[in-house]
């Protein structure tokens, strides 16, 4: 009984040692990566801890203050890709389309590969991408 | 316990049988991404080559020869009695329905998303529902494992663990958690675009996920082989294990650090801060003390064996190493082939270094080098030393053993050094074709070209280990079967400290590691990041 006793304790104290070394070792990274390296990387200097932590976190990169405003050339749709705009571009009217379509045949092709070199060859192209094209330049 | 045989030879034949296929797929990828000529050149047939190659190596093959391998070590460790008998059948065939699932639509080229799924590609549903179902057919071993090693200290109270049983329990668990990354990737961002269900998929909160998996899968296939270095090769070397207490210690540090370290994969991925990929990349400097462990261990355990048989002086030693016991030899090869692709792996994992080979040849290469040499070699040695044992019939030839495992070491170099080269010389990876024609591509060719060789001797040396296995199975007269035994130890642990005798503890560490490493990561993009983008779905853009 002493000796299971004398071993559980034993056990208990490198549990403690395992959990502390551990804690000093996680203590060390995040020392390092969240203070210490955001100091130096790409010539930034952060002004403050709290800078530091934003840069390490990855908060800058999507921080609209550090990133400077698009310009139109910038911005090649004003379509956003999300669950209404694809749903819109997927269930589109199919036999209005083939109609509206023969407009394209005459440059580009009845299956989407112009004879002329300088027009662009349509097929292949992804029907989303070709929505874009169509509908989303500015 | 004969029928507990039948259970791990089931699993190991099918193993290997897929394995030989994953071989073939993988040279013919080979030559067709070489300058040379290759049957059905076509990109598609290539996209869907790599796909079923890769989830065959990563998914299938290394799982069944994990679960062949664990039942033949619980049924000896407990002498013929595993708990699950018949649980372990069931989930043998979840485990096969759910490979033709997968491999079925690869087949028809719907599914050409390569085994680390790329979204926002999508491929057939069907090929995500198989290896979810493989996954679920491996978690029947997973908890078989945790069964039997209760089970073993129930008959026995006190007693320590087999380090075997003890080992492979560990190899079952960290599966458990690494199967968590790809599962939930699978089922809560992958399959409800598959399905139709949503059209937009989070590409960044997908990668994420699977890196949680990405990293540990590695581990789980090493486990096997350090069972292996720390359990066979002392008693085939004639010899004894160095020490018990090592072995315990790097196998729980690879169940402890091999899953809070996956972000290491996305050093270039923009979505995750610089800080996180720091702490994860210095924890992954933590897997490397197990191998260090065992490094020491293996080599002291060979020095033992020379020593016993007469070898002396501070070399010589060597010498007397039988080095024509297939095991010996495959544990030397595979070693010999784990300090090159372990010094590759930390390159990668170095937080500026990753910069330089990122998304290049290099990569393939150094998972071709660590899986296919320092683990394959010993999978093969395994099989040599399990066969007699659950056939009861000898080997068919240890010198063709021998032959067969230098072959594929002579076949693992020539295939993965000039690949690192080319690689380095910016070679990308992931792709079908080059230009060989441009003077700047065309300078890796001879690169290329040589790993070409380098895969039809893979082929060959596992042509030859088929025939073995044949051979040994089949035409040769039964014998008595033998138990499974396993190496001694110089001093047999009669106490082993708690913590080295169980697992729960050691469990709640990795939980809390993975909480600390991967919360912040993984909520970010529920509150930080919206990256959602329009899944591109193969089997509609090929049915249109």
């Amino acid at each position: 009984m002493t000796e299971e006793i004398r071993q559980a304790g034993v056990g208990s104290a490198w549990k403690y040692l395992i959990v502390a070394s551990l804690a000093g070792l996680i203590l060390i990274g995040f020392g390092v990566g969240f203070l210490l390296l955001p100091t130096f990387q790409e010539g930034r200097a952060p002004s403050s801890v709290h800078t530091a932590m934003q840069h390490a976190l990855g908060h800058n990169m999507h921080d609209a203050a550090s990133v400077s405003a698009p310009t139109a050339a910038d911005v090649p749709t004003d379509i956003v890709w999300d669950e209404a705009t694809i749903h819109k571009a997927l269930s589109g009217d199919i036999p209005r389309g083939e109609k509206i379509a023969i407009n394209c045949v005459a440059c580009h092709g009845e299956r989407g590969v112009a004879e002329q070199s300088w027009i662009p060859i349509l097929a292949g192209i992804d029907r989303m991408v070709l929505y874009n094209m169509t509908f989303g330049e500015m | 316990v004969e029928r507990n045989r039948t259970l791990a030879l089931a699993h190991l034949w099918t193993a290997f049988t897929v394995f030989l296929a994953a071989i073939v797929l993988g040279v013919w990828q080979m030559l067709m991404r070489s300058p040379l000529p290759a049957p059905f050149d076509r990109p598609n047939a290539y996209y869907a080559s790599v796909t079923a190659h890769g989830s065959i190596m990563a998914y299938v093959f290394p799982t069944l020869f994990a679960m062949g391998f664990g039942y033949a070590i619980a049924d000896s460790a407990r002498q013929g009695q595993m708990t699950g008998r018949r649980a372990a059948w069931i989930g043998y065939c979840l485990l096969l329905c759910g490979f033709l699932m997968a491999v079925i639509p690869i087949g028809m080229g719907q599914a050409s998303v390569l085994y680390t799924f790329y979204p926002t590609l999508i491929g057939s549903p069907w090929y995500y529902l198989g290896i979810v179902l493989v996954l679920v057919g491996s978690y029947v071993w997973v908890a078989l494992m945790v069964l039997n090693m209760r089970g073993w200290k129930r008959d026995h109270p006190g007693a320590p663990v087999p380090l075997s049983l003890f080992a492979i329990t560990v190899c079952a668990m960290l599966w458990g958690w690494t199967g968590i990354g790809v599962t939930s990737e699978v089922l809560f961002q992958i399959l409800p675009v598959a399905f139709g269900f949503r059209h937009t998929i989070d590409a960044g909160l997908a990668r994420t996920l699977f890196s949680l998996t990405l990293h540990s899968i590695v581990y789980f296939w090493l486990i096997p082989t350090y069972i292996a270095y720390y359990t066979m090769m002392p008693q085939a070397a004639g010899g004894r294990l160095y020490s018990d207490t090592m072995g315990r210690v790097a196998f729980i540090l690879f169940l402890v650090f091999s899953m809070p370290v996956g972000l290491h994969h996305l050093m270039m991925d923009p979505e995750h801060g610089s800080g996180i990929k720091f702490v994860q990349s210095l924890l992954t400097f933590m897997v490397v003390l197990p191998t260090l462990l065992t490094v020491y261990t293996i080599t002291a355990s060979l020095e033992i064996a020379g020593r016993l048989r007469g070898g002396t002086g501070r070399l010589g030693w060597i010498k007397r190493i039988p080095w024509k016991e297939p095991m010996v030899l495959a544990v030397g090869l595979s070693l010999g082939l784990l300090g090159p692709g372990g010094f590759g792996g930390i390159i990668n994992m170095s937080f500026a270094m990753n910069a330089m080979i990122h998304n290049t040849a290099w990569v393939t290469a150094h998972f071709h080098l660590i899986f296919g040499g320092a683990v394959v070699t010993t999978y093969f040695a395994i099989a040599y030393e399990l066969w007699p044992r659950l056939t009861g019939k000898p080997l068919f030839s240890k010198r063709m053993a021998c032959c067969q495992l230098w072959l594929w070491f002579w076949g693992i170099l020539i295939l993965t050094v000039p690949w690192h080269i080319a690689g380095l010389l910016g070679q990308p990876r992931r792709y079908a074709i080059f230009d060989y024609s441009d003077p700047v591509v065309g300078r890796i060719a001879p690169l290329v070209d040589m790993s070409v060789i380098g895969g039809f001797v893979l082929l060959a040396s596992v042509c030859c280990f088929s025939y073995i296995l044949i051979r040994s199975s089949v035409g040769q007269p039964s014998t008595v079967l033998h138990p499974d035994r396993y190496s001694l130890t110089v001093t047999p642990p009669r106490h082993v400290a708690p913590l080295l005798n169980e697992l729960g503890f050691w469990n709640v560490i990795l939980f809390s590691l993975l909480l600390i490493s991967y919360a912040y990561p993984v909520a970010s993009f529920f509150f930080l990041h919206h990256q959602n983008a329009p899944g591109y779905s193969l089997t509609r853009e090929l049915s249109r």
